[in-house]
């Protein structure tokens, strides 16, 4: 009896627990009672959903089942994509619940959830992801650059920078492949390649050094898509015709393995290059090392002003260029790093010159100069790095750069209306720089560095006339035949000893700088050599040198400072007067810097930089050079030192992600000894001399740059201004000083559309005003204005219709328009990737001169040119 | 009977791909800093989960200046999961690791549903769990339902939108979701590992790691010597094993004490 007791208890309460802790059995079905499978299906203990009691997936029939639920009432929750949430109180265990889902408006389309911020920050680096800053239109990495908040481009040099300072270089997937010539990249290698761009702030060149030097170098880093990193390049066939058949074409190569990197391009063409041009930043680099400047001078002009459109518009050349880069890893210790770069131009050219010059007795003085002009250049450069690491501690690098740059400037002149001349101008430059660098890393915050460098530059030049400008000897001549020879060779040993210790990095350096510099010239008129036209010169300079920079920061304080003795020796020896003067000096040079960090985007920063200088060989020439057919030059030698005194005082605020960059800044700076220019002007020639002056001079500046992104209403609007005001001085006719003043005010306004129909627009105003005021003379004033104004027209993903109108005003003033107008017709076939078509109609408003004003405190100049007439090319981009 | 067998296989293939798939794509950052694309396909019966790792084997250079050594190959990392096994491809050592794990019963994930995020325009869950040594958290969203996530981290209720593991080995978040009928990606990774005659099973990865990983040891130890007798010097190498866990996703519990027992 106990027994049956005990048994109908246990069935009572299993029947009781059965009731309250049962099973879930269930279906899901939509509304025409199909079954869902997949359906997520999950138990909640209150409507609120405060806690997941359970989940499952519905399986093929589209049945849920919740085996042991413990807790009743529960919450039932059904979601399936397509259809409504489902939500229902159950309040007891069930076995056959039919959920049905309803179908919902909502689907899951190709629809990205989050949107990607185009710029992202991590530590020292900057990733931008081009992706997002790309339309379709652009070619080359520099268009790709020009879009990215952050980074500006000279479009003339290739010269990058980054938050305004100048980049070091641009990597290639990590390798320094260009080094200082990497606007030879960044103007070549195809937009298409590049996965991600890379800006890297506090860049170390010396992976040794990393951590322990003090670095204020930025670099870019490109990072290529990863089928371009085997063998991949592009070939562009650009042809067409104007007044003549016209071709630019043009193939690269990229090699990237785990052994090297190559990158590789030549060019033909026969319009709108300037081959020197695209070489000038580099060499301008390589020719300094710190502030000591390796490259010699020269006196004699080869060329003509150059005006200010894209060489595209203005150039009839004939140019052949090729460039090969190329770093190999012999193994993990050697890496071997080669550049060699060829140009070969010609370039013809007329223009004309017309100068008002405003003496100061008031009189004034008109000349004009017509010009017919050949140009030819024969440039050659190979540059070699070797990289050794004979240790993980210890690291040799070799650089060697050997340069010929051979100019010849043929040109038939006709000064003012009367005087014909037939010149020639040659330029034969060579220069050579060896360096070596070891570094031994002490410790993690130890490191000791030896440098030493060699370099050479010799620069012979002639200046040929027939006949000869007479009124510049008095003396009438058949030919004239100026030559002029700068050459100079440096020798730069030094130490170098780096510590860091937590946040203070120390660099103390010694060494020794000698330098020689030679310069002879003289002036055979009919072969006889003309007097007071001649210079022998040898110019010894030699610097025993300590310096020490210390950098630090201290609460949101960042100082750097530089402090260096130098003892400076100078020897000038003219060797036509068998006289020399010696001067010995000691010079103390100090640089600081102290930047204050308002917060991540804004900081105040002040600069004051105490310098003493030698003069440049170009001031110490007593006779006269004759440097082109209207112009003479000679200096008033002295080796006195040149004094600086310079302070800057600033506020910079740059927020890349909302594209809001704020610089505003105040310079003074106080001159002794400054070389300053006398300017003798006649109707046939103008004489100039540089003359120390031993005064203070005392400049003033004030910029103020303002550059904002609104991007509201589909639309992109960027406004930068700059104010810059100055004090500078001169000298006309009696050495008298003349203190000028100058105002410049440049605005630039650019919108952009990005609508999400076929059509968007561009547009950018530059507004550019001068003023020059003395005492001697009434203030000059001239405004210039350009626009430009382009429509995108995109009718299908493939094809993308544009055209541009750009408008010139030189001088507001003088009413001069010049109006050019262009489209460009661009296929990239969807099944053929790998060849797209472009077709241009560049200047079809036929303007076939252009003219070009500068003016200063006592001259203006109109300044006429040719240009390339109305052309039609077609373009074929094959990549591979 | 053949022909019975061949149209049930094919009745199968279409009912089983009738699911639509997702293609859902993440934006992983790995333990040196480095992002990567990466995507999973998923019809909820299945997955396939692809990091897009371009980078060459070699040492390279990170963002922040460091060195690090970097072990993949063309194929680089893929994941494939069906209901019961998931399957897993890398490379170690230059070779080939293809592995198995019967996953299901190691997954047991503590859902903090009083844990909640907006994520986007997600609502999102946390949710942890401690799988095979390493611990990840995750947030997840319910409206989208979707059994399978990133890497092995499947049988949640919802798409994962941002995961993480707790050391930092990984963190990935989504970066957006679409439908797809292409399903030609999702086939060459899943016939990979359909196609393999040799598939290791969980236990023996472990020990493959092991055996990787204690050779790698001896390999640094007697090049030590080397250098010791050549140069005259006596330097004792002093060995962080907890790196040897930064190469592997999933690794034996008794990595370090293996390592640590290996000869100096």
């Amino acid at each position: 009896m106990k027994f049956n007791f005990f048994l109908i208890c246990q069935i009572v309460l299993i029947f009781i627990w059965k009731c309250s802790y049962g099973q879930l059995i269930g279906t899901v079905k939509n509304n025409k009672q199909e079954i869902i499978e997949n359906a997520s299906v999950n138990l909640w203990d209150t409507e609120n959903k405060e806690k997941l009691l359970s989940f499952v997936y519905t399986d093929r029939k589209g049945q849920f089942i919740f085996d042991q639920q413990s807790k009743y009432p529960v919450y039932l929750e059904v979601i399936s994509l397509g259809y409504e949430k489902y939500y229902s109180l159950i309040l007891s265990q069930q076995i056959n619940i039919t959920v049905n889902l309803k179908n919902s408006d909502i689907q899951l389309d190709e629809v990205k959830i989050f949107v990607e911020n185009p710029v992202k920050v991590s530590n020292d680096t900057v990733f931008y992801d081009p992706k997002k800053f790309l339309d379709g239109t652009e070619k080359k990495v520099e268009d790709l650059l020009l879009k990215l908040p952050g980074i500006s481009v000279n479009q003339s040099s290739g010269e990058i920078k980054y938050k305004g300072k100048s980049i070091e270089t641009v990597n290639l997937e990590g390798d320094d492949l260009f080094g200082n010539s990497y606007s030879i990249g960044t103007k070549n290698i195809s937009v298409d390649m590049v996965e991600e761009v890379q800006a890297i702030e506090n860049y170390s060149a010396n992976k040794l050094l990393k951590g322990i030097e003090s670095t204020s170098k930025v670099a870019l880093n490109l990072k290529l898509k990863k089928n371009k990193t085997d063998f991949s390049g592009d070939v562009i066939l650009k042809n067409g015709f104007s007044n003549k058949f016209l071709y630019n074409n043009e193939s690269t190569l990229i090699g990237i393995s785990k052994k090297f990197k190559s990158f590789g391009v030549v060019n033909v063409n026969n319009f709108g290059t300037d081959a020197e041009k695209i070489m000038s930043f580099s060499d301008g680099k390589i020719s300094y090392q710190d502030n000591d400047k390796l490259s010699s001078s020269k006196l004699i002009t080869e060329t003509s002003t150059s005006i200010n459109l894209p060489d595209n518009r203005t150039r009839f050349n004939n140019t052949k260029f090729g460039n090969f880069n190329v770093i190999y890893k012999l193994n993990s210790k050697i890496s071997i790093k080669n550049n060699f770069f060829i140009i070969n131009d010609k370039l013809e050219l007329d223009d004309k010159t017309q100068s008002q010059f405003l003496l100061n007795d008031e009189s004034e003085i008109e000349t004009n100069l017509n010009n017919s002009i050949i140009n030819r250049l024969n440039y050659y450069r190979f540059d070699t790095k070797v990289s050794y690491f004979s240790s993980e501690k210890t690291q040799f690098i070799f650089d060697f750069i050997v340069k010929n740059n051979f100019k010849e400037s043929n040109i038939i002149s006709i000064q003012n209306e009367s005087n014909l001349f037939n010149t020639i101008a040659k330029t034969d430059d060579l220069f050579i720089k060896g360096n070596l660098e070891f570094t031994y890393k002490l410790s993690e915050k130890k490191a000791f560095q030896w440098i030493s460098l060699f370099s050479s530059n010799d620069i012979p030049q002639n200046f040929i006339s027939e006949p000869n400008n007479s009124s510049i000897t008095n003396n009438e001549s058949a030919n004239s035949n100026q030559s002029s020879d700068f050459n100079k060779s440096v020798l730069l040993n030094k130490a170098v000893y780096l510590y860091r210790f937590i946040d203070l990095k120390i660099s103390s350096s010694f060494g020794v700088l000698s330098e020689k510099n030679t310069f002879n010239s003289n002036l055979l008129e009919d072969g006889n050599e003309a007097l007071g036209f001649s210079n022998r010169l040898i110019y010894l300079k030699s610097k025993l040198f300590g310096e020490t920079n210390l950098n630090f920061k201290f609460n949101k304080f960042k100082i750097n400072t530089q402090l260096s003795l130098n003892n400076l020796f100078q020897k000038i020896d003219d060797k036509l007067l068998n006289d020399f003067e010696t001067e010995n000096d000691l010079a103390v040079n100090f640089n600081t810097i102290i930047e204050y960090e308002v917060n991540k985007h804004s900081q105040f920063y002040f600069n004051s930089i105490f310098d003493n200088n030698t003069p440049s060989e170009i001031n110490l020439f007593n006779n006269y050079v004759i440097t082109n057919v209207t112009t003479i030059q000679n200096s008033i030698q002295s080796l006195d030192l040149i004094s600086m005194k310079d302070y800057s005082l600033g506020y910079k605020f740059n927020n890349l992600f909302k594209g809001f960059i704020i610089d505003l800044n105040f310079n003074y700076s106080s001159y002794s000894n400054y070389f300053l220019s006398n300017s003798i002007i006649n109707q046939n020639f103008t004489s100039i001399t540089l003359f120390q002056d031993s005064s203070e001079m005392i400049n003033r500046s004030y910029t103020m740059l303002f550059e904002k992104q609104f991007k509201k209403l589909k639309t992109s609007v960027k406004h930068i201004s700059s104010i810059a005001y100055s004090n500078y001085q001169n000298a006309i006719e009696n050495f008298e000083i003349r203190e000028n003043k100058g105002l410049n005010y440049n605005g630039n306004l650019f919108f952009s559309t990005y609508f999400n129909i076929p059509v968007n627009f561009e547009n950018k105003i530059s507004y550019n005003w001068f003023q020059f005021k003395n005492k001697e003379s009434n203030p000059f004033e001239r405004a210039a204005f350009n626009n430009s104004f382009k429509i995108n027209f995109r009718p299908f993903e493939n094809i993308i219709f544009s055209l541009n109108q750009d408008y010139y005003i030189p001088d507001i003033k003088a009413k001069t328009k010049f109006s050019f107008i262009d489209f460009t017709l661009q296929y990239n076939s969807k099944r053929i990737k790998w060849v797209s078509f472009n077709f241009y109609g560049k200047n079809l408003s036929n303007t076939k001169t252009f003219k070009q004003i500068d003016n200063n405190d006592f001259s203006f100049t109109v300044y006429e040119s040719n240009l390339i007439p109305r052309h039609f090319l077609l373009a074929m981009n094959f990549t591979f | 009977m053949k022909r019975l067998l061949f149209l049930y296989t094919l009745l199968s293939f279409v009912v089983g791909y009738s699911q639509s798939f997702l293609k859902i794509d993440y934006m992983v950052t790995i333990n040196t800093g480095q992002k990567m694309e990466s995507t999973l396909f998923s019809n909820n019966k299945e997955s396939v989960f692809k990091i897009y790792d371009n980078r060459q084997r070699g040492m390279i250079d990170l963002p922040n200046g460091e060195v690090s050594f970097v072990d993949n190959d063309e194929l680089s990392k893929f994941f494939y999961a069906n209901d019961t096994i998931s399957y897993a491809r890398f490379t170690n050592y230059e070779e080939e690791l293809v592995y198995s794990d019967s996953y299901v019963s190691k997954i047991k994930w503590n859902i903090n549903s009083s844990n909640k995020r907006k994520i986007g325009k997600y609502e999102c869950v946390e949710a942890k769990l401690r799988l095979n040594q390493r611990s990840y958290t995750v947030w997840f969203t319910f409206d989208v339902p979707q059994r399978f996530g990133p890497y092995k981290l499947h049988g949640l209720p919802g798409m994962i939108v941002e995961a993480s593991e707790d050391t930092g080995y990984f963190k990935l978040v989504l970066a957006g979701v679409s439908k797809i009928n292409d399903l030609k990606e999702f086939n060459s990774y899943k016939k990979y590992f359909y196609s393999k005659k040799k598939i290791m099973n969980y236990k023996d990865y472990e020990k493959r790691i092991i055996d990787d990983e204690v050779a790698a040891q001896m390999r640094v130890y007697a090049y030590n010597k080397e250098i010791n007798l050549k140069r005259g010097n006596n330097i004792t190498i002093t060995s962080n094993f907890n790196m040897a866990k930064d190469n592997y996703l999933e690794y034996p519990p008794n990595l370090i004490s293996m390592l640590e027992k290996v000869p100096k």
